[in-house]
């Protein structure tokens, strides 16, 4: 039921972020005598939406029945992983990429690995000092130095 | 002729050989590591190939595509674990023979009849590709347009457990591509007067975050503490450890029947390799004088799933190749990578860039035959490999995304657009939502656009015009067929499964 009434709702949010006036979507037009048809750039988005609005009130409508369905019988649903560990290896993620433009790839990258190392219970630190600063010195040797790709480097680029 | 040789010249360069022996090498440990996926490493090696040329990109995506699908049958073979889903049915007698001291021959097996999948599945892409693809250039716009709903519905249709969830991502997939300029009149949509959204989300930081990303995210739920041990044990009879002539002969018409069902299961839109490695199984155990061998140990139960999910590698590349439609994920990340390449698929690709269609079949023909020479010479060291911790690899895959993702344009809104889909992907996986109808909608989401729209421009809005003409209403009535077919057995099983429920989605 949640993720049908999500996706519900993220349909008519893309339904209604469609400016209404780029132009006009399905119209027999004329200019000087000549008639043509034209389809609008709103079509599609809208066609889209449509589609998911469809499906998500199917994906509603199929578990209603199924709750109908087993009214009175008790049911348990499977338990559902942890979330914890997962947010922070997004935040250590994200904190990763907003340090990025500011201290660079040689800076942030061994300090990004150390945390998570240390996050996922790697817990020598004579070992995750090297492990990280040697992962960071291939990643800039192979991006930076063989495949001339510009990485940030930070305040260090000044 | 002198194409084809001046190709064949192109792919035997020394650096070409060097990158296909390392991607190999790669390819087989990212599939023998439970946890990492084929998918992730392709993914992950696309944006290396903006720096490179036609011909070793081609090496190494193909390398890592062929060798990372036999490498998951390594951990299957020795910790009862499928490296890739493409290996699962290899557990069923892959670890009853290494539990009986025979892992060298299953693991040879496997590598024997992964190689005959791939080469059969090889010769069937040579023989069928162009000619469908000469097919397909009479194909108007309406036409077009009715091929690629096919596509997207059967892509939606098969790729999860549930029917409805697999078409949502697949529409939600149709709603991203829209963000960016209209692909006719260039009226930028959703763009919220953002530079950087004028030509829609980058492909390379999308399909990184939905598969590597996600795939992280999911696997962080323990905190990666699981361990997996493997069976190193080496069994003392010679015998045990080798492929033997009465093995081959015992299983030979078990591979080729394998390679042709995973080849024909390669051939259409969405199925993908876990499913042929199962019906291969199946069809094996079927045929077998002695099906009650299989599951307790049997080499023929290993070529049977072998065969089959290497067969697939060719095959995906046929509706590629010659519609333009990419079959699974690889493909779909592949499609991605040929264009960054300028090369681009659908049926004029035979006729414009042959150059690049010989390439593609002496590169694919050239990963099968490393995965064979790497993944024999390096076996003991592939038997090692399942030991290396996830939580070491994790981290250090992390910050690959990133500068994968930022190398693409030079760009931190990239990387935040990976870590964005990654989360979304993230969700989808937890609520059983497949991600592959997404990524795949959102490649085919402009051609669909455009044919939709030039075939009712044609007809001035007569919708009709989808079911007057042969070929397009033919391409409805299969859609419509193929989804209650779909649909009728989803049902039927889980009535079977749970009579007194009535559940749809």
């Amino acid at each position: 039921m949640r993720i049908g009434l999500f996706f519900l709702s993220a349909a008519l949010l893309f339904a209604s972020l469609l400016v209404p006036t780029i132009s006009e979507d399905w119209r027999q037009s004329k200019i000087e005598e000549v008639e043509f048809f034209t389809i609008g750039p709103r079509f599609f988005p809208y066609l889209s939406a449509g589609i998911m609005g469809l499906l998500s009130l199917l994906l509603i409508f199929g578990d209603l029945l199924r709750k109908r369905a087993g009214r009175g019988e008790v049911e348990t649903p499977p338990p559902k992983p942890p979330l914890r560990p997962v947010l922070a290896f997004m935040g250590i993620g994200f904190g990763y990429i907003a340090v990025l433009p500011y201290l660079g790839v040689i800076l942030a990258t061994p300090l990004c690995l150390a945390v998570y190392f240390w996050y996922f219970e790697f817990q020598r630190w004579n070992r995750i000092l090297p492990l990280s600063i040697g992962v960071t010195a291939v990643i800039y040797y192979c991006f930076a130095k063989l495949m001339m790709v510009p990485l940030p480097m930070g305040f260090l680029e000044r | 002729m002198d194409i084809f040789i001046a190709q064949l010249g192109i792919a035997f360069q020394g650096t070409n050989l060097v990158i296909l022996f390392l991607a190999t090498l790669a390819g087989i440990m990212i599939g023998a590591i439970p946890g990492l996926t084929v998918n992730m490493a392709v993914a992950l090696c696309v944006p290396l190939t903006i720096h490179f040329s036609l011909a070793p990109s081609l090496c190494m995506l193909f390398a890592l595509y062929v060798s990372g699908i036999y490498g998951g049958s390594v951990s299957a073979i020795l910790v009862n674990t499928p490296g890739t889903p493409a290996s699962a049915a290899t557990t069923l007698d892959g670890y009853p023979m290494a539990q009986q001291g025979k892992a060298g021959k299953a693991m040879k097996m496997a590598l024997f009849a992964s190689l005959c999948g791939g080469m059969i599945s090889i010769g069937i892409l040579v023989m069928v590709a162009q000619n469908l693809a000469t097919v397909a250039l009479k194909f108007g716009p309406v036409e077009r347009a009715t091929l690629l709903l096919f596509a997207l519905t059967i892509v939606g249709v098969l790729s999860g457990a549930s029917i409805l969830k697999g078409l949502l991502a697949g529409s939600l997939g149709l709603m991203v591509a829209t963000v960016g300029a209209d692909p006719m009149l260039a009226v930028p949509r959703f763009t919220f007067g953002r530079l950087e959204l004028e030509d829609g989300f980058s492909y390379i930081p999308l399909l990184i975050g939905l598969f590597a990303l996600s795939e992280m995210f999911q696997q962080a739920e323990d905190r990666m503490r699981t361990s997996i041990k493997a069976l190193q044990g080496k069994s003392p009879v010679a015998e045990h450890n080798s492929l033997t002539w009465s093995d081959v002969v015992l299983s030979w018409k078990t591979i080729i029947r394998s390679s042709l069902l995973g080849t024909f299961i390669g051939i259409l839109p969405g199925i993908g390799a876990t499913v042929a490695c199962f019906f291969g199984y199946g069809e094996a155990k079927r045929a077998a004088k002695n099906p009650e061998a299989f599951g307790r140990g049997t080499v023929e139960g290993v070529a049977a799933a072998e065969a089959a999910n290497n067969a697939v590698s060719g095959a995906t590349l046929i509706p590629l190749l010659s519609l333009s439609i990419p079959g699974d994920t690889v493909t779909a990340i592949l499609y991605g990578a040929l264009l960054i390449q300028g090369v681009t698929t659908g049926p004029l690709i035979f006729q414009n860039q042959i150059d690049a269609v010989y390439l593609i079949y002496i590169t694919l023909t050239m990963a099968n035959f490393f995965m064979a020479l790497v993944g024999y010479s390096f076996m003991a060291l592939f038997r090692r490999v399942t030991d290396i911790p996830r939580r070491i690899l994790f981290p250090i895959i992390f910050v690959f995304c990133v500068i994968g993702s930022y190398s693409i344009r030079n760009t931190i809104f990239d990387v935040f657009v990976m870590m964005a889909f990654g989360i979304i992907g993230y969700f989808m996986r937890r609520q059983a939502i497949p991600v592959a109808p997404m990524l795949i909608a959102f490649i085919l989401a402009q051609p669909f656009e455009e044919a939709l729209r030039q075939a009712l421009v044609g007809s001035e809005g007569d919708v009709t015009v989808f079911f007057t003409r042969p070929i397009s209403a033919g391409f409805l009535v299969l859609t419509a067929f193929s989804v209650w077919l779909i649909l009728r057995r989803s049902l039927k099983k889980k009535s079977e499964t749970n009579p007194g429920g009535g559940r749809i989605s």
